[in-house]
């Protein structure tokens, strides 16, 4: 193995591939704009505390003074009050307001005990997330207000509000890490799984299938460079560039969290120990590597940039769904996959992430994952030796 | 024709993708400060003559000395002495002239100082010293061309192997490019030309080799092929040999 032949080769793709505008979208922009918008947006539009929901009450008259006052004192509803004469249904179906609520005449003397429920009108469209997440807020409101007065009526009656409730709960968490489910934990190993795997791809397929396209490959190959010096040139920009691609997007994830925790302080936040960073960055060095070479052998079978990206796409999609999954399997079926390719290296990342991650899973998850990368670094090698699969005869 | 360090010997090489025998037990050689053409139609098994010769491809009989080495058993060897320009020019388009030529010249172990004297001696040759940073995507063919010409010389080989130098140049570009060939031969470079283009077969070439479905009907100088086909120029003396 000549060290200069392979430098050489890694210098020049390297050059190449932060000239080219492909690369550095997938690379850069991507991790550091376009996701942390992905998440952060959906997230500020469906939520009430930082977009209120918009509600119009039409209020008849003073008696529901107090109800409405819970109403407004919510920061989560942003309260409009229209006269009786306006049409409220019309105004909701337009999008106007997320819901509407009528609050009839003398509305303290029907709540009396001897009438029975109050049903209120309350329009809205439960095919809207925002218009049911509106209606989720006034039926918490209406139920607090209930509960005062069913509070106020047992106190009358000299007994406890506890007697509605026989039975509650005494929650014992096992969760290791504090605040129990954390939309963080989701995240994090499914978008550092998906890095390792997109990070580096349009720079693979250049400089495989591109090569192939462009004719430079034949150049390449005349050069006294041998094939397994190529390959490892071009595998340790590949994983180089994946390993940017994956810091990067932590770093768009944690200035995510950021501001998701100054937009919604309630939410949970995640701090990483030393340790999980470490396992983090060890297990990604390892899934980029596996990944890249990977991509690298499948890439070479193409003949054009294009169908590199046909053969490429299914595989990313896939490992990204498998990595979308693993948050929705039962703990007994995530430890099965702890042997698995790529899914390997996913579950031992969540696993550091909840602080629940035991020396054996560490062991075999990342031998495993070790191993799978050394053959496919071998396979990518042998494939890149035959002439049939380089010039497709 | 002897085993020197400029010379290219062919014994039966062959080439059969599946079915199809693209080079059939071609044979010929070639020694220091000769241009030797093999001529032939499209798909005559020039090309892959050229990638078997260079080390691309492995030969399914028969072998070849290039440059003294055995291109079967020491094709890096092989690969170190030879100057290769393939029919694409197989170009980057992000990387500028020196890009180029400091990559190639890395790949042959050259040391970086006689790399940056090498790129100016040849990018002052053929006039692309003005576009030396400029990306290689904005050129034109003929610019492509003349790097792709320049990069096969950078460390200075003894033996080139040159496929359709001159294709799809204008007449000014195909001359500039003639003329540095045969300057390469003065040096007593060796030069194996393949092309179709009869003009310039006749007017470079020392030797030549007609060859067509993977087969060579004829080698000689244009004399001898002249007398062996009893005709004048060498387009009647092509068309003789493979309508034959």
């Amino acid at each position: 193995m000549n060290l200069r032949h392979v430098s050489a080769i890694l210098r020049k793709e390297f050059i190449d591939a932060v000239r080219d505008r492909r690369t550095l979208i997938s690379m850069v922009i991507f991790p550091v704009v376009v996701m942390p918008i992905l998440m952060f947006l959906p997230m500020y539009m469906g939520s009430p505390q930082a977009n209120p929901a918009q509600v119009a009450v039409i209020q008849m008259d003073r008696t529901s003074d107090a109800f409405v006052e819970m109403l407004t004192n919510r920061s989560e509803l942003s309260v409009a009050f229209l006269s009786p004469t306006q049409n409220l249904t019309k105004m909701v179906e337009d999008g106007v307001y997320e819901l509407g609520l009528i609050l009839p005449e003398d509305f303290t003397g029907k709540l009396a005990p001897t009438n029975g429920s109050l049903a209120l009108p309350a329009i809205y469209d439960p095919s809207s997330i925002r218009s049911s997440q509106a209606f989720s807020l006034i039926a918490a409101v209406s139920a607090a207000y209930t509960r005062s007065i069913v509070a106020h009526r047992l106190e009358e009656k000299g007994l406890s509000e506890e007697m509605l409730n026989p039975i509650t709960f005494e929650e014992i968490s096992v969760a290791r890490i504090p605040g129990g489910f954390n939309i963080m934990v989701i995240f994090l190993p499914m978008i550092l799984g998906m890095y390792s795997a997109i990070g580096a791809m349009y720079f693979v397929i250049d400089t495989t299938a591109g090569e192939k396209e462009r004719r430079t490959l034949e150049v390449l190959l005349t050069m006294p460079s041998t094939r397994s010096e190529i390959v490892l040139g071009k595998f340790m920009v590949a994983v180089g560039l994946s390993i940017v691609a994956s810091a990067l997007s932590m770093a768009g994830f944690a200035v995510s969290a950021q501001v998701m925790q100054g937009v919604f302080p309630e939410a949970a936040t995640l701090a990483l120990s030393a340790t999980t960073v470490a396992v983090i960055g060890v297990v990604m060095l390892i899934l980029s590597m596996t990944m890249a070479a990977l991509e690298m052998m499948v890439c070479v079978f193409a003949r054009s940039f294009k169908e590199g990206q046909s053969y490429l796409t299914p595989i990313t999609m896939a490992v990204t769904f498998l990595a979308v999954f693993l948050p929705w399997l039962g703990e007994g079926a995530i430890r099965t996959l702890i042997a698995a390719p790529y899914m390997n290296g996913i579950v031992v990342m969540r696993n550091a992430v909840l602080n629940r991650l035991t020396p054996q899973d560490l062991l075999i998850g990342v031998g495993t994952a070790m191993v799978y990368m050394v053959v496919m670094l071998a396979v990518a090698t042998k494939v890149f030796q035959s002439e049939k699969v380089l010039f497709r005869y | 024709m002897s085993l020197s360090s400029n010379s290219i010997v062919v014994e039966g090489l062959t080439k059969v993708f599946g079915e199809l025998v693209a080079v059939d037990h071609v044979g010929f050689s070639t020694g220091g400060g000769e241009i030797f053409g093999l001529l032939g139609p499209n798909g005559a098994g020039k090309t892959t003559t050229i990638r078997m010769l260079c080390t691309v491809l492995n030969p399914t009989e028969g072998t070849a000395r290039v440059a003294g080495y055995d291109i079967r058993t020491q094709p890096q060897k092989v690969r170190e002495r030879i100057g290769v320009l393939p029919e694409d020019t197989g170009l980057y388009d992000r990387l500028t002239p020196r890009d180029h030529l400091a990559y190639y010249g890395r790949l042959h172990d050259m040391p970086e100082d006689i790399i940056a004297r090498r790129t100016d001696l040849l990018l002052d040759r053929v006039g692309l010293r003005d576009r030396e940073n400029d990306k290689v995507g904005g050129f034109s063919k003929g610019m492509r061309q003349k790097l792709a010409v320049i990069r096969a010389f950078i460390h200075d080989p003894p033996v080139f192997l040159l496929d359709e130098p001159t294709s799809g140049l204008d007449v000014m570009s195909a001359r500039e490019i003639r003329e540095y060939i045969l300057s390469l031969k003065a040096e007593g470079k060796s030069i194996l030309l393949s092309t179709h283009n009869m003009t310039e077969a006749e007017k470079l070439c020392d030797r030549i080799s007609i060859i067509d479905h993977g087969r060579i009907d004829a080698t000689g100088t244009l004399e001898e092929l002249r007398k062996q086909t009893e005709r004048k120029t060498l387009e009647d003396i092509f068309v003789r040999l493979v309508t034959d």
